[in-house]
């Protein structure tokens, strides 16, 4: 079973920024893995883990800009909350238009970075339920036939059996037994779930 | 008569379509003539100045004198102002006085002199002139700031960290504390301590370079100051992705210099150069900025140097000039300011294209005792 427990992965190249962080989020319950550049995060990340990044926009080496523009080509969509020493209105705007969750300046207040790293989480959380229910979906649709998929269609629009009968010019009877099929393999027991799982 | 009544009306309709003032005198300074734009200038209603004295017109202390100036050159002719333009004040009828320029000139009549004076305002001009320089002061206090500003960047980053690493220990330790791991907090607290001493230091760097201003130039070794601003851009370089090499040898003679002048100036051609790689071609891009220094004859040569786009023909001839720019946001300051600080130091600041492409700035400080 894969450890769910989210991890708030910190790349900063300050080494007492780094250690200090760890042990004040250590002392809050979470757990914490810090890195001193983007590239020993780079190496070390493995994109199913859960979590977030907490990241250092100035760096030595690949800037965390640039640590964030690599994990979006790399389809690790990862929260990212961005910290930094200076109060740099336009790289701000530039890491927030790339999708960073956040910017928070240094120095923060505990409460407010706990309770942005607890939103990146929320976010980072979200993201992966909904690719897990996607992911089932596509799952349960590829094990429909042909026939199976039309009648789902036409249950998903609200038709009757006997319209649906009438439409793919089958009977009735027929249609029930796709329907029945249909349903055990897209695992819904109801119209409501089956819809649900489409449209979320 | 017939060919005098012509002429008189066109010297009218001249006159009054003239667009400068235009006063006629006579030899005793009667005013026979005086054209709308005249009028105008010196806030007279139509035909009220004619026949009177033409220093109504002036202010002092031409007021006063002008009848002796006109009666020493009938006596003597010899002119002050005639055939020659010159500034003057003008008084208007209200009394305000304004800026002019006074062109004279005489016109021999029959058995008459006449003088003709061409007028013009020049109170928009002048009121343009000080906008100018007022502009020009602003300027020169806000490239200052500028160059103050990106120093304190570069600090400010510094003693961010450990204030941050400082606010998160102690937090934590708060938290210690509630849990009962006494002897996690005592460790915490000796990690706080490490990084108040270290902002500290950052401050005191900042002192050494602020400090006593007002003492200039003075005998040190110039690797120190050369890698100090070096040290300050290195933030400056992170944030832009970039990476500076510098190659200062140690053993660099000591010159008299003033170390906060020097940085500045190697902190300004340091920060156009990381500006400029941010336009580098792709190929070029991940190219450092280089810091160079060597000595030769005792003269000592550092040079920055960029592999970004380089300058157009046109732009090299400009670069030093004070407000010119190739930047959105620049002032156009920087090089001139730099370039003024170099000769202030006897030295010589130029610019040549970096081969294979960029810039190279290179400045020059004499040997001691001024060998060449």
């Amino acid at each position: 079973v894969r450890d769910e427990t989210p991890t708030v992965f910190v790349v900063d190249d300050d080494e007492a920024v780094c250690d200090s962080l760890e042990l004040l989020l250590t002392s809050v319950g979470r757990r914490v893995e810090t890195f001193l550049s983007a590239r020993a995060f780079l190496d070390a990340y493995d994109p199913a883990r859960p979590g977030c990044l907490v990241l250092d926009v100035r760096m030595p080496g690949i800037s965390g800009l640039e640590l964030q523009e690599r994990l979006t080509a790399l389809d690790a969509d990862l929260p990212v909350l961005f910290v930094t020493a200076h109060g740099d209105v336009p790289m701000a705007v530039r890491a927030l238009q790339a999708g960073a969750v956040d910017f928070l300046q240094k120095p923060y207040r505990e409460q407010e970075l706990l309770e942005r790293i607890d939103a990146a989480l929320a976010v980072d959380r979200r993201r992966r339920d909904r690719r897990a229910r996607d992911a089932r979906r596509d799952r349960c649709l590829d094990r429909l036939t042909p026939r199976e998929r039309e009648v789902l269609d036409h249950v998903v629009a609200g038709d009757a059996n006997k319209v649906t009968a009438g439409a793919l010019g089958i009977s009735e009877r027929t249609v029930e037994i796709h329907r029945g099929r249909m349903m055990r393999k897209m695992e819904a027991g109801s119209v409501a779930e089956l819809v649900r799982l489409l449209l979320d | 008569m017939q060919s005098e009544q012509g002429w008189r009306e066109r010297y009218r309709v001249l006159l009054e379509a003239a667009a400068d003032g235009i006063v006629v005198i006579d030899e005793r300074g009667r005013i026979e003539e005086l054209n709308p734009a005249a009028e105008a200038m010196f806030a007279l209603e139509p035909g009220a100045a004619v026949g009177q004295n033409v220093s109504i017109l002036m202010a002092e202390p031409h007021r006063q004198h002008h009848d002796d100036y006109l009666a020493r050159y009938r006596a003597t002719g010899e002119a002050r102002i005639i055939g020659i333009g010159r500034e003057v004040e003008g008084r208007r009828s209200d009394g305000t006085v304004f800026p002019l320029d006074l062109s004279v000139g005489e016109v021999a009549g029959p058995g008459r002199r006449h003088f003709i004076g061409i007028l013009r305002d020049l109170t928009e001009r002048r009121q343009a002139q000080s906008e100018v320089r007022r502009h020009r002061a602003r300027l020169a206090h806000s490239a200052r700031l500028s160059i103050l500003g990106q120093m304190v960047g570069g600090l400010a980053h510094e003693i961010k960290q450990p204030l941050t690493a400082i606010t998160n220990y102690a937090q934590a330790g708060h938290r210690l504390l509630g849990a009962g791991r006494v002897d996690q907090v005592a460790d915490t607290l000796g990690k706080i301590t490490a990084q108040a001493h270290r902002g500290a230091a950052v401050l005191e760097r900042l002192r050494g370079l602020v400090r006593r201003r007002e003492t200039r130039r003075r005998m040190q070794p110039l690797a120190p100051v050369l890698l100090a601003a070096a040290a300050l851009t290195e933030s400056d370089a992170a944030g832009h992705g970039q990476t500076l090499e510098v190659v200062v040898p140690d053993d660099l003679p000591a010159l008299a210099v003033d170390e906060v002048e020097i940085q500045q100036v190697v902190l300004n051609l340091l920060h156009n150069a990381f500006e400029a790689m941010a336009d580098a071609p792709a190929e070029r891009a991940d190219a450092p900025v280089r810091l160079l220094a060597a000595v030769r004859d005792g003269e000592v040569t550092v040079t920055v140097e960029d592999r970004g786009p380089g300058l157009a023909d046109e732009a090299r001839e400009a670069l030093f000039s004070p407000f010119f720019t190739t930047k959105e946001r620049g002032l156009g300051l920087g090089l001139a300011i730099s370039r003024a600080l170099v000769e202030e130091h006897g030295g010589r600041l130029g610019y040549e294209p970096a081969p294979g492409g960029g810039s190279r700035f290179r400045f020059v400080l004499p040997a001691p005792g001024g060998a060449p």
